[in-house]
């Protein structure tokens, strides 16, 4: 098999570059590890959605002091077919921030935008039509009282009525407008690793849903796995220098609200979210089904009794934080999985603890009968006076830490010291090695990364096809 | 009628402060006499320097009759409440003076037609900033730091209690770390350490702090005194910006050689490790009810206390003026007129 450019990756990163590139005429492939599954055809947050799109049931862990479990899509689409579709424009801070510390060139306040607007429109995002539902009023309220910024994030998501929409996810957006340029798209499909000639990486042995081998050859290759897959790929193929050293994630803290009114919708995700206190901490919503719940107060001092009846009382609300600590991302051998570890700091303690009291203090704050720590024998509150106590129960020893945004573990820019790639994601090391996904992030953006990874993956992809002397297509779906 | 303005914990830092502003520019409410809670009978001159038309009674806010003395005979009352112990001889101190001593003054108030209620709480019941970077805002949960933290905690929450219950509209300033005139002697000590370069600064000094110059905090009571605003709100009172503890001192320094004294320009630097080996000590000995000043202020030398003002300049109008270096040089000039070893 010989394809032009090989994708590797169909999620968020991996569908529009080979949408960009597909488009302007190159001959691409994608390969995707998971199943392709047709969007809507399984309940979201289900245990049919865990077994089919995501990776290992939904459950990975970053082993540390403490671990923190993380999620991930593996399927044709990636986290953007399973995810809640929160759309952030990249933040001009983080831009600078990036481009000054990382020495990242082209990448000043503002020059995203132009990579945004299409994109927002091809993923037609916007906000509910007749304002947010009431898990995400909730919030609103709590913030509003005091005085906390809080907004509605808008989703990528094309509504069909006041309260439904379809999520725009990768299958039927980006993916779909590479298939219609020619791009050829194998799922079940994992690139064991690449084979790298005199300095440059010229083919890719894949292992095939029916247990044949194959070996893809390519001019190039994008590699778009994620930022734990696309390191380890990375790794396993040789690649290492400042590859998998510095992954970064929002590792969250939560509580369940319990609430008179029957608020919660176990299908989705409130959308607001309180922006008050960033970059360093955010407040929003989580997917509340009653295997999700049983699990938040499994380990409180809370009653589990007529958990299904209470379902629609008890949204769960998670407080997310940057760190202080990275983490590393370790291919071993002979194992098909990295090993993933991550260093939460003291600092990061102080930070999660703040960030559970002030999630405590905003649920309080809006109309609540009571708040549930989700901790390890937290008990029920119903005043500010008694947060203290709970938020002492969050230690080193007993956090239950979570995450679905994982990062950073190839940094892009031209300081060689610590980048991996270069400002547009070409390998340093290997010639034909691109990385266009989340890992490129220098660190956590403090927000859902899909519009940054989106923006940037197109940027790059677009520079890829001038310095091969060929004109990106109009950005926009015709 | 007799409408009565009580301030408590007259004789200190804060309350001469605000009563030397009231001796400058009266309120502007219809009051008819300033009464002046102090702890100490020396605190009766001190307070009659500040504010000559004062009614000073000496009581003890843990004494059901010196407070029943101190409201006696007023109808109506507007109530500013500063008085508390920040290091006391035992940790029960804080709480039998802070929030025991709160609530009999605010339920004493609440007996003769309390109008409006201005509450001195602290930083420390909302604890540290993980961070240098980051800021309180008014609203934050309760993380009170140790036993005073704890204390002005419990006072925050009874004068929320018992003015919500009783519909009586009130404000809770939140003042960090002071500086200004009418200063202690630890505070004469803090300024002449850093001068002579033997303060020693933990860690690597760039923690952030909020620091409030007495005048600002004096005008922010002032404010929350006289504001129409229903309800109880919170505010940080402050100066404008939190400053790293290498500004501080560094603004320390510039405002003694601006006065003409001696400096030496140097810091005794100590390791981190020595303000969180001082942090543990205050704890264990907090924990079994005993309180060692330098030890406390040792733990917190590194930590990140940090706030931003944006809400009393939003609903209260405040707006500090005086710069770090001239509230410093007037701290030097305080001291230097008063005997202080600076």
């Amino acid at each position: 098999m010989r394809t032009e450019v090989l994708v590797v990756g169909s999620g968020a990163g991996g569908a529009t570059t080979a949408a960009v590139l597909a488009a302007a005429g190159v001959d691409v492939l994608i390969v995707e590890e998971g199943p392709e599954v047709a969007p809507g055809s399984l309940t979201p947050f289900s245990i049919d959605q865990m077994r089919q799109q995501y990776r290992n049931m939904g459950e990975l862990i970053a082993l540390g002091l403490p671990s923190v479990t993380f999620a991930e899509g593996r399927c044709v689409g990636g986290s953007t077919e399973v995810n809640s579709g929160l759309y952030h424009r990249p933040h001009d801070m983080t831009l600078e921030r990036w481009a000054r510390g990382w020495d990242v060139k082209d990448l000043a306040a503002g020059s995203l935008l132009e990579f945004s607007e299409p994109i927002e429109r091809n993923l037609t995002v916007s906000t509910f039509p007749s304002g947010p539902p009431p898990a995400s009023r909730l919030l609103q309220e709590g913030a509003a009282r005091l005085q906390w910024h809080a907004q509605e994030i808008p989703r990528w998501f094309r509504f069909d009525s006041p309260i439904t929409g379809v999520r725009q996810s990768m299958s039927l957006t980006y993916l779909r407008q590479a298939r219609r340029h020619g791009a050829t798209l194998w799922s079940d499909t994992w690139v064991e690793r690449f084979i790298v000639e005199k300095g440059r990486a010229i083919a890719a042995l894949v292992l095939r849903g029916d247990g044949t081998r194959d070996r893809i050859d390519f001019d190039s290759v994008f590699v778009c796995g994620g930022a734990v897959q696309s390191a380890a790929l990375l790794q396993r193929s040789g690649i290492r220098r400042h590859v998998g050293k510095t992954l970064t994630m929002h590792p969250t803290v939560k509580a369940v609200a319990h609430t008179a009114a029957p608020i919660n919708d176990p299908t989705d995700v409130p959308v607001v979210q309180v922006r008050e206190f960033y970059p360093h901490m955010s407040i929003g919503g989580s997917a509340t089904n009653l295997p999700l719940l049983g699990m938040a107060l499994m380990r409180t001092r809370r009653r589990l009794d007529d958990l299904a009846g209470l379902l629609p009382h008890m949204p769960i609300y998670y407080a997310a934080i940057r760190t202080q600590g990275l983490g590393r991302v370790t291919a071993l051998p002979r194992m098909r999985d990295p090993l993933v570890t991550y260093r939460i700091t003291g600092q990061d303690i102080a930070r999660l603890r703040s960030a559970m009291g002030r999630l405590l203090e905003v649920l309080l704050a809006a109309d609540t009968i009571e708040v549930i720590p989700s901790a390890l024998h937290a008990d029920p509150i119903t005043s500010a006076a008694q947060i203290p106590e709970q938020v002492a129960k969050v230690t080193r020893r007993t956090a239950d830490l979570m995450t679905v945004h994982v990062c950073s573990s190839v940094p892009m820019g031209e300081d060689r010291s610590k980048c991996a790639v270069d400002s547009y994601g070409r390998s340093h090391e290997v010639a034909g090695v691109l990385v266009n996904d989340a890992s490129i992030l220098n660190d956590a953006p403090g927000i859902n990364p899909q519009g940054t990874v989106m923006a940037l993956a197109t940027r790059n992809a677009e520079r890829f096809l001038l310095d091969h002397g060929q004109t990106p297509a109009a950005r926009e779906f015709s | 009628m007799t409408t009565g303005l009580v301030v408590t914990g007259g004789g200190g830092w804060f309350g001469r402060s605000f009563l030397a502003s009231l001796a400058e520019t009266p309120l502007g409410l219809p009051i008819d006499e300033v009464r002046v809670l102090v702890h100490h009978p020396t605190d009766v001159p001190l307070v009659q320097q500040s504010l000559r038309a004062a009614k000073i009674y000496v009581g003890d806010v843990r004494s059901d009759s010196d407070v029943a003395e101190l409201y006696e005979g007023l109808d109506t009352t507007h109530l500013v409440h500063s008085a508390a112990v920040i290091h006391p001889g035992s940790v029960a101190d804080f709480f039998s003076i802070n929030a025991g001593g709160t609530e009999r003054i605010v339920r004493g108030a609440l007996q003769r037609g309390l109008q409006r209620m201005v509450h001195v709480s602290s930083n420390s019941p909302i604890g540290t900033n993980p961070s240098p970077d980051e800021v309180f805002r008014d609203n934050e949960p309760y993380n009170p730091y140790y036993g005073y933290g704890a204390s002005k905690m419990q006072a925050e929450v009874i004068v929320k209690d018992l003015l919500t219950a009783a519909a009586v509209p009130g404000t809770i300033v939140r003042p960090p770390w002071f500086y200004g005139p009418y200063q202690p002697e630890r505070q004469a000590r803090f300024l002449k350490t850093v001068r002579l370069g033997t303060f020693p600064l933990v860690g690597k000094g760039l923690n952030r702090r909020s620091m409030v110059y007495t005048e600002h905090l004096a005008l922010g009571v002032r404010l929350a005194a006289t504001t129409d605003r229903p309800g109880i709100g919170t505010y940080w009172i402050a100066d404008s910006q939190p400053y790293s503890m290498l500004e501080i001192l560094d603004a320390v320094r510039a405002a003694a050689r601006a006065e003409g004294l001696e400096v030496v320009d140097k810091v005794l630097r100590l390791p981190n490790a020595a303000g969180v080996m001082a942090e543990k000590v205050d704890a264990a000995l907090q924990k079994r009810g005993k309180y060692q000043q330098e030890i406390h202020v040792a733990g917190e030398l590194n930590k990140n206390i940090a706030c931003s003002i944006a809400g009393a300049r939003r609903d209260l109008g405040y707006d500090p003026q005086i710069s770090l270096v001239e509230g410093m040089r007037r701290s030097y000039r305080y001291g230097l007129e008063n005997g202080q070893d600076v």
